[in-house]
């Protein structure tokens, strides 16, 4: 027995020392660990990013993935651009304007041209707008454009775009990355592995899974940027990001982990930022079938979770409380809204009062994520509470679309960006009524909603379509199809000696233009 | 000595199974009792292993976790060995077109990535805990049968065995009674140390909606959902793999002695 | 023998075919719907409409016998087809993948065997004392913990603590070793207990008994008797450990940063991506028949009594 237990126990001290030394790592951190090796190699105009996953193409009317935009926005502009407040500035456009109901005309930045040397004109315009509707493109992101009916080339530096229907959210949907302005000429060959936009950056070097190097376009319209060399590397793990930056091996990642969040701040060689981006975090009700179907299920359940918990503790910070369904950031999002209080008498009366027996079984469906699981293990430990007994079933997420459509599910816990920051793009997608085998996952139908959504999207008038979206939220937190549980908190961290970065809410919108090593 | 060891093993197993099984009662919590206040907390005296993300009491968390770890564990195993080791014998023994089909069979289940073998297991059998371990099993049995077939290609010609068929003893006999005895080595080894791989890949499998599901506790689930937390709260993960670890050292030592008592030659060495 | 080579590399082609079958039939059972899942997260508020369009595009809407003929044709050409997601030609991506994952393969199992079947050799020979206890131990822990925590624990010891190696990616010979590492070791523990306990058989066999009473050294018994005999199933378990490594480690690819074939072949199951998921299994498929092949000739080569008709 003694003769096992000897190497048994010297192991298991070995393990108890590596983890504590690791840990010790963490902690003294500030000062010792980053800096060294990369100061070594002082004020090369390199920057290295790390990216999540590996672009699926550099050809930005083939794809609608995040990691894949990333690089591309960087190669290829749209004709609009958002701003850190959110606002859509002018990128190669230079002013826009309805000029009636389904006419929207944009006049064009002139003396651009594309890395290939083509000029950048009202022809590039049409041509790119039809190559991403074009089904031969195979685009996933053409419903981005499929309104657009016609783009009637003015003269070379204005083009109309018609649409089948009144469509106010256009101008937000061209500022997507998808909808980027490619070369006439290069889409000729292979965009995919030969990009050329008007951007910045062009590329200079794709190694398949790890890395996309771009280089300065000396010829970009708004001034050669100052970063010589971008690197977009692939780094799968946060975990690993975080060590990398800490190593002073890569610069910039986005998604810190709350829990390290402030041990990132501390280090004198890094920061941390996080603001409210354009994601929301929210529970699906089935409105249609179940004990969900019950008006007087769905409040309780809302008056049962302890959001403010959520959030402040096992969110650690890295989230707002929901009131509204989308963020303020977005166009039309509710200011005056006020979220549903935590009262778990109220919601045990409320079940009791609507004569619902308990202990009442549910299911909720939701995907393999962290975060996911996190408050899929919250939410059902509180609503044990109020006598329901919550079975959770995670998924794969590629299972998970196809799941939630299904008529019988429970509640359902996903996370929505709308990154068009306009409202319509969330509220027409889970409200109205033709969208059940879409993103309607709460099978919710109003027809006084339909109506708002059809007007909101028909007018031009910013206040109209305030006051209808307005009129919405209000409807919706009465109906309440859908729970916004937490606005999730965009956040990016950085080695110091990278500065001038501009971060419009998202990865995606990184922009590296005036951005420069110190 | 040998026989010490085994009962060491014997021993320790039967503890971690005993304190699976009274688990309610050693238990000092309620393993799902989440306490958001007290998350990540590191071993304390009111909590010895710690408190995971949910500030839920570790030590409870592990020793219910027990429950289906050790079932996971097993299963698997003997479900795989089983079949495997048919099909290594039989291939091996008799040769010729059904070696061939066998193994050229095993070629494809080999090159089937697990998680694509465990996707469409979900997608026929749907979710739950044994369809995770059918799937672990079904994973492992190219390994079984290709070890066991490799052994038995060299004990075919060796003289025993010879005898044996021309003193007339029948396939099912030679089999069973001369090549069985003499391929447990190699067997017992991959069966043994598969133990910790099953642990570990079961609860791997819960996010495709196999395995466990929360809040259920097992040690492998636990060790995969300390990950993001690692390296700081290292008690996640430490905990929960002395556990497997335990497990997998009685298994192995069981299966050191199980050899042994099966094996005449070894008696008197 | 070369017959029997030929056999064999003439039935890959039957093992390819089904292979190939076998995805098609399970890709339909698997839940999901690819159109949905290249929409994707940035793609929610795609209309019902947009997402059929989608489908149509992949040729989903087609059955499925119809998709596999078209395939199968295509295959014979030597194309492999377009990922669906991003479009782009699925046979140049692997190729770009597998030097990493050959690299990771041959240092990896290189370590391990260098590693376990010393480790396995003094445990046999040193049998039943401390030292075969403390080698069992160092190898069950390789087994009982995931390969995930090593990495991570390594990564932070050795590029963070001492700053010895880079964290991830690749570049230079230092940034393979800790993947090596953290790879071998859950190989170790089955190449050294394959070895110890195959061994210890061997020791116990009779010819063994004569040689050694005929008053032959130890060492000599052990190495040029009965090593070679023990040395079948240690064979067949680096073959499998092999064939597995060249199929990719994902989760160690995944912490290292290294764009190996097991994140390629993961992403693209995630992400549904039949194309990307046929081509990746298909050429696993055949990596493993030929190291399969390898494994038999090397038990001929080990045990010449071993003879294929």
């Amino acid at each position: 027995m003694r003769k096992l237990l000897a190497p048994l126990l010297a192991i298991s001290m070995l393990v108890l020392t590596a983890c504590g030394s690791g840990s010790s790592t963490q902690t003294t951190t500030p000062g010792t660990t980053t800096g060294t090796p990369a100061t070594a190699a002082p004020k090369e105009q390199k920057a290295v990013i790390a990216v999540g996953g590996e672009a699926q193409t550099l050809d930005p009317h083939k794809t609608f993935s995040g990691n894949s935009f990333v690089v591309t926005n960087q190669i290829y502009e749209s004709l609009l651009a958002r701003g850190t407040d959110g606002s859509l500035q002018p990128r190669l456009a230079t002013e826009w304007k309805a000029v009636n109901e389904t006419t929207w005309e944009f006049k064009l930045r002139q003396g651009v041209k594309f890395q290939d040397g083509t000029p950048f004109n009202a022809e590039a315009v049409k041509f790119s707008v039809e190559r991403l509707k074009n089904p031969d493109t195979k685009g996933p992101g053409a419903y981005i454009v499929t309104m657009i009916k016609e783009v009637k080339v003015v003269d070379a530096n204005t083009v109309q775009m018609i649409t089948d229907k009144p469509f106010a959210p256009l101008p937000a949907h061209l500022a997507h990355p998808v909808a980027a302005m490619v070369s006439p000429e290069g889409a000729k060959g292979d965009l995919g592995k030969n990009p050329i936009g008007t951007g910045p950056f062009k590329l200079s070097n794709w190694k398949a899974g790890e890395s996309v190097t771009l280089v300065a376009n000396p010829d970009y319209w708004g001034g050669k940027p100052k970063l010589e060399t971008v690197v977009l590397r692939v780094i799968p793990e946060a975990g690993t990001q975080l060590v990398e930056l800490k190593a002073g091996t890569i610069d910039l990642f986005s998604g810190v982990q709350p829990e390290k969040f402030d041990e990132i701040e501390k280090d004198p060689q890094l920061s941390a930022t996080k603001f409210l981006g354009w994601g929301s975090f929210y529970l699906t009700y089935n409105t249609k079938e179940g004990p969900t179907a019950n008006p007087a299920v769905r409040k309780a359940i809302a008056m049962a979770l302890d959001r403010k918990g959520m959030v402040d503790i096992l969110r650690a910070g890295m989230a707002e409380l929901a009131n509204a369904p989308v963020p303020k950031t977005v166009f039309g999002a509710s200011a005056s809204l006020t979220p549903i209080a935590y009262d778990v008498n109220a919601a045990k009366a409320l079940l009791k009062q609507a004569g619902v027996t308990t202990p009442l079984k549910l299911k909720l469906q939701t995907y393999e994520n962290a975060e996911t699981k996190q408050i899929a293990g919250a939410i059902q430990a509180q609503l044990k509470e109020i006598g329901i007994d919550l079975e959770i079933a995670v998924t794969d997420s590629a299972a998970f679309t196809k799941d939630s459509l299904k008529a019988d599910h429970g509640l359902l816990l996903s996370s929505w960006g709308t990154v068009t920051m306009d409202a319509d793009y969330a509220f027409w997608a889970w409200y109205q009524s033709g969208q059940h085998q879409a993103d309607n996952k709460a099978f919710y139908a109003n027809p006084e909603v339909d109506k708002l959504l059809a007007d909101a999207r028909g007018t031009a008038d910013e206040k109209a379509r305030l006051a209808a979206y307005q009129k919405i939220q209000e409807i919706v937190q009465n109906d309440l199809p859908y729970l916004p549980l937490y606005f999730g908190l965009s956040n990016y961290a950085k080695n110091d000696r990278l500065v001038g970065e501009v971060y419009p809410f998202a990865m995606i919108n990184l922009d590296l233009r005036k951005a420069e090593i110190k | 000595m040998r026989n010490r060891m085994a009962v060491i093993g014997l021993i320790v197993f039967i503890l971690l199974i005993l304190t699976a099984v009274f688990a309610p009662q050693l238990a000092p919590f309620d393993p799902d009792k989440q306490d958001w206040r007290a998350r990540l907390q590191g071993p304390s005296a009111a909590h010895l292993f710690g408190t995971d993300e949910f500030g839920r009491d570790m030590l409870s968390r592990t020793l219910f976790g027990g429950q289906i770890s050790l079932v996971a564990g097993v299963v698997p195993v003997i479900i795989g060995a089983t079949l495997g080791t048919l099909m290594g014998l039989t291939a091996g023994y008799l040769g010729g077109r059904w070696d061939q089909l066998m193994m050229r069979f095993l070629d494809v289940l080999l090159a089937l990535p697990s998680i694509f073998l465990a996707l469409a297991i979900v997608g026929t059998l749907g979710p739950g805990l044994f369809n995770a371990m059918l799937a672990v099993a079904v994973v492992s049995i190219p390994g079984y049968a290709r070890v066991v077939r490799g052994q038995v290609l060299t004990l075919r010609e060796r003289d025993y065995i010879t005898a044996a068929v021309a003193a007339g003893a029948g396939h099912a006999r030679v089999i069973f009674r001369h090549l069985l005895r003499n391929i447990l080595s190699p067997l017992l080894v991959q069966a043994t140390l598969s133990v910790g791989f099953s642990i570990l890949t079961t609860a791997s499998l819960s996010f495709l909606g196999l395995g466990t599901q929360p809040p259920t506790s097992d040690w492998g689930e636990m060790l995969a959902s300390g990950r993001q937390y690692l390296p700081d709260a290292w008690w996640l993960a430490v905990f929960p793999g002395l556990f497997v670890m335990l497990a997998v050292l009685s298994v192995n030592l069981l299966g050191d002695g199980l050899r042994d008592f099966l094996d005449p030659r070894s008696r008197n060495d | 023998m070369t017959r029997y080579i030929i056999k064999r590399l003439v039935l890959m082609v039957p093992v390819l075919l089904g292979v190939t079958l076998l995805v098609f039939l399970i890709f339909h059972l698997t839940p999901g719907d690819p159109a949905r899942v290249l929409l994707g997260e940035m793609g929610q508020g795609a209309t019902p409409e947009a997402i059929e369009a989608l489908r149509h595009q992949l040729g989903l809407d087609r059955p499925w016998y119809v998709q596999y003929g078209d395939f199968l044709l295509k295959a014979i050409q030597g194309d492999f087809g377009r990922s669906f997601r991003g479009d782009r030609p699925v046979l140049p991506e692997l190729l770009a993948r597998f030097p990493v994952t050959l690299q990771l393969t041959l240092s990896a199992l290189g370590l391990a065997a260098l590693t376990g079947i010393p480790l396995g050799i003094i445990a046999a020979v040193k049998r039943h004392t401390w030292v075969d206890h403390l080698v069992m131990v160092v190898a069950l822990l390789g087994v009982s913990l995931p390969s995930f925590w090593f990495g991570i624990m390594l990564m932070q010891m050795f590029a963070l603590k001492f700053k010895v190696l880079p964290p991830s990616g690749t570049g230079t010979w230092q940034h393979m070793i800790l993947p090596a590492v953290t790879v071998a070791l859950s190989s170790v523990a089955f190449i050294a207990r394959m070895t110890r306990s195959t061994l210890l058989d061997q020791l116990r066999e009779d010819y063994v008994r004569t040689a050694r009473s005929k008053g032959l050294r130890e060492r000599a018994v052990v190495f040029r008797h009965a090593l070679k005999n023990a040395f079948i199933p240690v064979l067949t378990t680096l073959g499998l450990q092999f064939g597995n490594l060249l199929g990719g480690s994902v989760v160690t690819e995944s912490i290292f940063s290294l764009p190996g074939l097991g994140r390629l072949a993961v992403e693209a199951i995630k992400g549904r991506d039949l194309p990307s998921i046929q081509g990746s299994v298909l050429w696993v498929a055949l990596v493993f028949s030929l190291v399969n092949l390898a494994v038999d000739l090397g038990y001929a080569a080990l045990d010449p009594r071993i003879r294929y008709e």
